[in-house]
Order: C-alpha cells, then structure tokens, then sequence
C-alpha cells in the first residue's frame, strides 16, 4: 500500500473548493516561489520547526541531540537545521512543544479514514476531499491512489496543483478529479522562470489540455505586487477565461506576508521580507482592472 | 440603597445607554424596612401553627405591595419587585426558597455604628426568631450528619465563600412553568370562582388548601390596585402628553384585570408579568403560543401594529432584564404541540425581531424547532444569531422528545410541552417540576477517588473511599470506585432534595404555583406535595470533560503508557505540577476530547452514560421525585467550582475552570467544527434531563458561508440526532483576548486570502497586523 508525506491535515477546510472539505497538505513541490506562503512544505523530507516564542532556553533539545544541532547561548536557541538528521529526539524532549516536525507518512487507508469522519458534512455541502500541498502531483502514484479511493467512496475530489508534472500524468488523473484548483502565476516566460524556478510552457501545456478534455478548473492567481501585478498578466488571465469554458471560476490571491515568520520557523530565507500585504482596497482594484478587461467568471479566491 | 443590591448581578452602571432603567430607588427606608420586618414575622408568629396554605397566604399578604418597586419612567407595565433581608417566595433566591433571611445583611447591621442601639435590639430579635425558622436553615439542621460532611461542611465546617465539594444539595425550586394560557383565559377574577368551584367539586380535599389560594390571589388584585393608584398619581405629575396617556392606559389595565380577564395583547402582557413577578417563577412559557391570539385579534381591530407590539415586547423584555436573573427568563417559541401554530408562528417573528432590537442576555430566547417548522423562522433565528445575538438558542424537538418520554416516564403527547428550564434543564410546562437540586463536581469526584476520599489539600472531605491512586492495580480498579462514589454521592444529593420538599411542604403550599399547575386544584395537594401528576429533579453536573480527559489520561499514561508511575502522578498533581515540567507536558498533550478521536471520545462517552444511569436509577426511589436524572448545562458554577478543585490529570492547573457542560476543554479542540460536533454526538442524547452544547463561528464564516456551510453543519448535527445549540458568533474582541490568553485559543485560525494559519502560531507582530487589519 502506498504511503503519502504530508506536512498538514486540515479538516472543515472551507476555502479549497466547494463546501465543507478535507485538506491534505502534501509535501514536496518542484517549484520555488519567492512568495510561497507554505514554505514547509517545498522539501519532500521531514523538517525541524522551532516556534522561538514558546522555546524557554531549558537546554534539553541540546542534550538529546546527537548531531549538535541546537546550542543555546545568550542571545538565545539557535539551530542549524542544515545539521539536522530528523530523528526527532529533540522533539519528544520539548516540554513546551516549541520543536515540532513538518512532514509525516500515512497510509492512505488510514487517510482514508479520517477523511470519511465528515462524510455527512461534504453530502449536505457539496464538499468533500482536497489533495493540497506543497504540490500533490509531486506524490503521484500515492495521490491517484488516494483520489481513487475517495471517488470510490462517493466523495468529491479536488486537485490543487501548480500545473507543473507530466501531462501523461494528468491524463492518467483526470479521471478521478472532479475539480482541479489550478494555479497561473506569471504569463511571461523568463520571469515565470525568475521567480519560481521553472519554465511556464508546461504549466500552460496542461492547462490546455485538461480545459480540452472535460476537466472543470478553479484557476487560481496569485498577484504578487511588483513581480506579476502587471497588465500582461491580467491580459493572459482573461483571455484564458475567455478561451476555456471549463474554467468555471477565477480567483485572485491576493499577496499577504504571513510566510515570513512560517519560513523563520524553519530556518529559511525569506526574500520578499519587504513586501506588505496587499490590502483589500487594492484587492478591488485588481478586480476592476481585470473586469474592464473582460475577464469572465471572477469569484472572491 | 435599594435592598435588592445584596443579590445583585450586575450594576448600575451597566445600564448606561440602554433603554433599560435600572430602579435603585427603594421604596422603604430602613426604618420602614424594619417595621415590615417586624410586621412580617409578628404574621408568621401568628400563624406559625396554622395549614400552610394559610401560613403563606398570610405571610404574602403581609409582604405586598411593600415589597414591589415603583413604575419607572419608560416602563410600560408594572411590575418591578425588591428582594428584603426577610422574606418568603415560592421559587428562590440565592439558592433559597421559603422562608429566607439575609443573615449576612443582619450582621453587617448588627456591626454598624450608624445603627442605634435600640434598632439594633430589634435587629436582633428578629434574626434570633428567625435562626432556626428559616426553610434553608432548617433543611440544613436536620440534614444526617454523615451526608452533611458531603454536601455541605467537607468535614471542616461551614465555608459561605466556598470550598472544594464533590457533591452539594440546595434546598430551592427551579424551573417553574405556569399555565398562561389558563391565566389569561379565565383571568384573576375567573380563576377566584375556578377555585371555589373546585373546593365545592372535591368536599373530600382540606378546605384551607382552597382558601390559601384565594387570599393569596386576592393579594394580587389588592397590589394592581396599588399599581393602578401609581399609574394615576404619576400621570397627575406627568407633564408630557404622550407618556400621561401612556400611565392612564396602565392604571386602566391594572383595575380592569382586578375584575376582568385581559382583552388585549398588552392587557395580558400585563397579567402575565404581574402574576409571575408575585408567584416568584422565573420562566414565561411558550410566550408566542399563549399571546398569539391576543396578538391577531388586535392586528385585525387596527389596534395593534408590528412596531407597536415590538415597542410593548421591549418594556416587557426591559422588565426581565431589571430581574438580573440572568440565569432564568426562559421565553419558548416554535415546536410541536402548540395550540396555534399558526398564528403563533406570526408573533414568534416579532418576539424574534424584538430581542434582535434589544440585544441583551435576557430574556433566554428559545427557539423549538421541528421537522415542517416555517423556513422563515429559522432564517429569522440564524439572521438574529449572526448578528451576535447569541439567541434564540435552538432545540431540536424530534430528537428531544423520545428522551423526555423516557426519562420523564410520560406518553408523547404529554412530552409535547417540553420546555428547556433556566441553563437548560428539561421539564414539562405546567405539568411537572423538575427542578436541579443537586451538584456534583466530577472533577472533584476523580480527586477523591485518586486521595483517599479528600480534596488536593488534603483538608476536605469528598468522597467514602480511603483508597489512593497507587492503590490501583488496573484502571478498572479505579473506575469502579469512581462508579461508587458517584453513585454513594448522586444517592445522598437525591434524598436531600426529596427532604428539602418536605420541609417546604410544611412552611408552604406554594399557592400561586398550585392554581397554574395541572393536578393540584383537583387533588387538592400542592406541586411538591403529590398534586401534580408527577415530581422531578436533577443532579447539575459540572467538569464532566475535565473528569473524563482526566480518567483518560491517567488510563493511558499511567496503565498503558507507563510513562508516569503512580505516585509521581499523584505527587504532580498536589504540587499543582510545579517541578513536574515533564509530567505536566505528557499529561497536557494527551488526547482530548472535542477532537473525534475514538478513545478519549469513548471515555467521555461512558462517564457522560454512567452519571447519566446512576442518577435514572434513583428515579422513584424518594417521595417527590418520581423521575431524576442528570443535566450537564452550562453558567458560571463551572469556573466557580474550579476555583475549589486542585490540578486534573488533564493538565488543567488548580484552580481554573472546570469544562462547560459537555463541551471541549476551551481551545483543546483543534480539528475544526466537524470533528467537534462528531465528538459531541457520541454522547447519547435520550438518557439525560437536558444537556447543551456551546459553538463559536466567526462573524465571516457564519454571515457570509450561511449557505454553504453554516446550515449543512447545523442540518448535520441536528440531522444525526443533535439536541440543542447555542451559537456564539465571534469577532474582533476573540482576537485581542487570543493576544492574552493564546493557551485559550489553540483552535482560533485566521484566513487571510488564500490560505489559513492559526493564530497563536504566528509572530507577535503578525498577530498584531491581523488584529489591526481585521479591526478596520
């Protein structure tokens, strides 16, 4: 039986596809955005938290740890997570819960399981399961695995997915998703490739084709101010939702600088650490202007 | 000084800005004050031998119209009543009924300088005469000795500002529902005949228990006539036009019911408020039912328009809130078994509407919701809720009524009048008391159990055990002698409450109650003396959670586990876990209920059945509580009683609250709403005399998701068997008491665009964005 690596498991998840839902966070995503919100979730493997806030100096991570990741000195706990070999000691040793590990395998029956405990809400919501991440396609075989058995358990599926595997893959898929929540992130090319470290043809390439062959599709953009709040972007987004009736909706993500104490957390570099939260009034602005293009079928993301 | 301020809730000044006016002009000085008093007992003396009937008729009749307030200037009806250091009522006051005196009140006179000697005297001689004559202290002079370490002394001796207890019984009646509809349809006049009829239909009943009820009534009529000369004597003073009439429209009112049955919607408002203030009961029946055709036939004359009685509703309301009796002022509408469905569904929107204006925590709206109700009521229900209303509470009556049949012992019809009670006791509308008596701490149940019988300081006395913790071999050990000291404690609460009726019965018939309730009148006996057709009551049970979080917790860390041995369990907790860091993280962390987890789920579940059978079995078993059962409601008694409980197993710190009813540990629930409400149906819900559950939303999800989540999760729970709801809509204020107190709010998760984080995770000033970004 396949496992999953998840880093979250959310349920009465209301804001990943229609009704009351059950979202599992898979972890791993081939991309890298400056922005992501979910920096936890990029690395496949398991990774060491640390909430500084509720660590009290007490110094027992530093005793259990074989590998010498944590040292406490005046300035306080530091860790060098690079060190670190997730064997999870300094975890248990943490009284205060302020250690924690991002990553941890299931099986999916036993997935299954928790997600069928809300079964009467997905039925009188028109809800039911999201495969979310970090990026699910990441996981293939075990996420397939995990679709299938939710449809066959009667459950509406979502896939919320950066568009960037192979197509096959998405062919192979399709037949168990109901809803794909699709993300477009940047129209141009060399910069898509900037700012997440990928190229976008294969993104737009499957796009296409699950809009060609009946898969419904949430497109979802991010705006990210200064890096793809510009007029050739809106352009593509609303020829897209003018070319593809199966994009039934179109949802803008607006930017919020949430991530930057989740990447602290787990030692990472934040690069956006300047950018502010886009603000509802900005928020309008961008509808407007995406509505004075013509964009079709704009929901609030 | 208003006499009423020993017993008050809240305060002057949290009337400001409200339409509500708070009357802290008392009618007596206290040289009046004590002349009543003293007129009062000289009453009692005279009559101390006399039936009870006439006793209490007497004694009420001594006490008003002395003991009513005046009219104030916005009221719209009369009916206002003081509390007095001496005093009789029917129902209670701090916890007791019958014949009371504030001792406390005395005291503080007795030591005040300001006092002369010769008042003083008198004070005195009147707290002497009363020492042994009051209900509660007699209740409390004979109770056994034994069962008196229990429930009251904890083996120590007598503690008013609280100590740690196991169990407790008071001696009080709660819950009393009155027959409006029969009020108002014979009216004071009409029911003077009904009862003299009855006495002449049933020679073979005491003739006494027929005159008591007259005199008592006649009391009445003589204080709508003192209403009815203030009325006037105000709207002589009056210079405003508007509010002259308003008062001569009161004074009429009030001499017309002294000889006529009400006509109109703000005629029998007025019956039914001054009876009810007089009578003492606390509750206002299925208001939209017993009001519905007044309201109609006044709307169809062109007497009455909706803002009208919305206007008339909001005095009404203004005098409940006066009351400060912020546990009680049950108003009921919707649900089966009403006798105008239909044109009480039209006045339920009103009622709704009115509560929705006046926004405050009384009257306890109820809204009884059925398969077939009108859609419109529950939209009017969720639009009051979402507004943070927090009413009407909603009562699912399918999946209520089977259990009331069972518990009650009654046929469905008979269960069709159900009625939720003051926190949320069931009872039956003029047809069977129920009142909760007893209180058992659970919480404090598991520390006698794990410290041979006493509380963590080792100074009170719990429970009959003498065995600890490290005398457990297995959990079931420990269980079982749980078992058996739930049950010794629920036996002894049980036969009090049986004890404290009888010495009510001797001081008092309970006159007002025994003309509107069902029975009494042809049995010729009062509502807790065999008249009705059945008697009820309940153990309150508080920290149930707590206690079973707590049971869990030691089974699996100390039986299965292994992790903390006995005596060091023990040790952490009396050390309230001070050098016991490590302990307290196990015992913190471990499972909780609220989460759908099945074992701890479990857990609550058999401690939730055990207390549950064990307070059925005594159904029967003592005079005047044919059925008894459990309720696990919800007020303030949950933190109070923490106070006097050392540190759970849970992790809970000594001292701080118990669990609410059968909710979570605040903020230990953190798998979202589904997994709590799937928590909370493992508890059956057909063995018990009423049990609420307690949900917060966010203003954003419940206003704005309305349809695609708010009513799928209610139609889940209620559609699975969920039997009552109270909705908290959050805001703002949660955020900045989630700064505060994060340990609270574990399961608070903020949605910022696309994605959600709990809160209390994120960085302070992150924290602070949010709130500032959320507040404007």
């Amino acid at each position: 039986m396949a496992d999953l690596q998840i880093f979250d498991l959310q349920r009465f998840a209301l804001h990943d596809g229609p009704g009351i839902r059950t979202t599992i966070f898979v972890k791993g995503c081939p991309l890298d955005c400056l922005w992501c919100h979910n920096p936890e979730s990029k690395k496949y493997q398991t990774q060491l938290s640390c909430l500084y806030k509720n660590c009290v100096l007490c110094g027992r991570c530093v005793e259990v740890c074989p590998e010498s990741v944590h040292w406490i000195d005046r300035e306080g706990h530091h860790i060098d997570y690079s060190r670190c070999v997730r064997c999870g000691k300094c975890v248990d040793a943490c009284y205060q819960k302020a250690l924690r590990l991002y990553g941890r395998r299931y099986g999916i029956e036993e997935l299954l399981q928790i997600v069928l405990k809300d079964r009467d809400f997905y039925e009188r919501s028109g809800g039911g399961i999201t495969l979310s991440g970090g990026e699910p396609m990441s996981q293939f075989q075990s996420v397939k695995e995990m679709l299938r058995r939710a449809k066959g358990e009667g459950l509406h599926t979502c896939l919320d997915t950066c568009g960037y595997a192979k197509t096959e893959q998405y062919a192979e898929i399709m037949e168990y998703v109901d809803l794909f929540l699709y993300d477009y992130k940047i129209t141009c090319s060399k910069k898509h490739i900037e700012y997440t470290g990928v190229d976008n043809a294969l993104i737009k390439h499957n796009l296409k084709f699950i809009c060609e062959n009946g898969g419904k599709v949430f497109l979802r953009c991010p705006i990210i101010p200064g890096i793809n709040d510009e007029e050739e972007h809106f352009q593509a987004i609303t020829e897209l939702s003018v070319r593809f009736a199966n994009i039934l909706q179109v949802n803008i993500m607006a930017y919020h600088d949430m991530a930057k104490s989740k990447a602290a957390q787990i030692g990472a570099d934040y690069p956006l650490a300047r950018l502010e939260t886009v603000e509802k009034e900005q928020k309008e602005k961008i509808y407007e202007r995406l509505e004075m293009l013509g964009c079709l079928r704009l929901c609030e993301g | 000084m208003y006499w009423k301020e020993k017993y008050k809730t809240r305060t002057v000044d949290q009337y400001e800005g409200y339409d509500t006016i708070y009357n802290n002009i008392p009618r007596l000085d206290f040289a009046e004050l004590l002349d009543h008093m003293e007129a009062f007992t000289e009453v009692h003396k005279k009559y101390r031998n006399a039936h009870p009937a006439i006793r209490e008729a007497e004694c009420f009749d001594a006490q008003f119209p002395q003991m009513m307030l005046g009219i104030m200037p916005n009221d719209l009806f009369c009916g206002r009543a003081d509390i007095f250091p001496l005093g009789m009522n029917a129902q209670y006051i701090n916890n007791e009924w019958g014949f009371v005196m504030n001792f406390e009140w005395f005291d503080g006179k007795l030591e005040d300088e300001s006092v002369s000697e010769k008042d003083r005297r008198r004070l005195l001689a009147l707290r002497e005469y009363w020492s042994d004559k009051t209900s509660s202290m007699r209740y409390l002079n004979e109770m056994d000795p034994v069962e008196k370490e229990y429930l009251i002394t904890g083996g120590v001796g007598f503690d008013p500002n609280g100590q740690p207890q196991a169990a407790s019984a008071s001696s009080r009646v709660a819950g009393i529902f009155l027959d409006y509809e029969k009020l108002l349809s014979y009216g004071l006049a009409g029911l003077m005949r009904l009862i003299s009829d009855k006495q002449a239909e049933h020679p073979e009943n005491d003739p006494l228990f027929y005159e008591g009820m007259k005199i008592q009534l006649g009391t009445v009529i003589k204080t709508l006539k003192w209403y009815a000369e203030e009325a006037a004597r105000l709207a002589g003073e009056e210079e405003n036009e508007f509010r002259r009439d308003e008062l001569l429209e009161m004074e009429r009112i009030c001499r017309k019911l002294v000889t006529e049955k009400p006509e109109s919607f703000r005629e029998a408002i007025q019956l039914v408020i001054i009876y009810t203030i007089m009578d003492g009961a606390r509750e206002w029946g299925r208001m939209d039912d017993y009001l519905a055709l007044y309201y109609k036939e006044d709307m169809e004359k062109g007497q009455l328009d909706e803002e009208e009685a919305i206007r008339l509703l909001s005095g009404f309301w203004r005098l409940m809130i006066v009351k400060e009796q912020i546990t009680d002022d049950r108003v009921i509408i919707g649900g089966l078994g009403r006798k105008h469905p239909k044109e009480a569904d039209v006045l339920a929107m009103v009622i709704m509407e009115t509560s929705r204006r006046v926004k405050d925590i009384v009257p306890q709206l109820t809204l009884r919701m059925y398969h077939g109700m009108k859609p419109e009521l529950y939209e009017k229900a969720l639009e009051c809720i979402g507004e943070g209303v927090t009413f009407p509470m909603l009562y699912q009556d399918e999946n209520i009524i089977p259990g009331i049949q069972k518990v009650f012992g009654i046929s469905y019809e008979e269960a069709l009048d159900w009625m939720p009670l003051g926190c949320g006791e069931f009872t039956v509308n003029h047809r069977i008391i129920a009142s909760p008596n007893g209180v058992m701490n659970l919480a404090n149940v598991l520390w006698g159990t794990i410290n041979g019988g006493y509380d963590s300081t080792n100074r009170y006395l719990l429970t009959p055990n003498r065995t600890f913790l490290t005398d457990y071999d297995t959990f079931e050990d420990l269980w079982k002698t749980y078992c058996d000291n739930v049950e010794y404690l629920v036996n002894i609460t049980v036969k009090n409450h049986s004890r404290g009726y009888a010495v009510i019965a001797e001081d008092m018939s309970l006159n007002l109650h025994n003309i509107l309730y069902d029975g009494c009148l042809d049995t010729g006996k009062g509502v807790i003396n065999g008249g009705t057709s059945k008697c009820a009551g309940s153990d309150e049970i508080y920290g149930l959670v707590t206690c079973s979080d707590s049971l869990y917790a030691i089974k699996k860390l100390v039986y299965e586990d292994r992790v903390i041995d006995r005596e060091t369990m023990l040790a952490a907790l009396k050390a309230d876990f001070a050098g016991y860091e490590k302990e307290y993280s196990l015992m913190l962390h471990a499972d909780k209920f609220g989460n759908d987890l099945k074992e701890v789920d479990e857990m609550m579940a058999a401690v939730h059945e055990q207390i549950s059978f064990s307070t059925l079995a005594l159904s029967g078993k003592y005079f005047g509580l044919d059925a008894h059962g459990m309720v696990n409601i919800n007020n303030r008694e949950n933190t109070v009683r923490g106070r006097f409980t050392g540190a759970t197993p849970d992790g809970r710190r000594a001292g701080e609250s118990l669990t609410n009813a059968n909710n979570p540990t605040s903020g230990m629930d953190k798998n979202g709403v589904t997994a709590f409400i799937n928590s909370l149906l493992k508890a059956r819900g057909d063995i018990h005399f009423g049990v609420v559950q307690n949900m917060k939303f966010s203003k954003d999800t419940f206003n704005h998701m309305r349809e695609t989540v708010i009513r799928p999760v209610l139609d889940s729970y209620f559609g699975r068997g969920g039997t009552q709801a109270m909705i908290t809509v959050i805001g703002r204020e949660d955020l900045e008491n989630a700064r505060k107190h994060p340990e609270k709010y574990s399961n608070l998760i903020v949605r910022v665009g696309g994605f959600s984080a709990r809160y209390i995770e994120l960085d302070d000033d992150i924290q602070l964005d949010i709130l500032n970004r959320t507040l404007n």
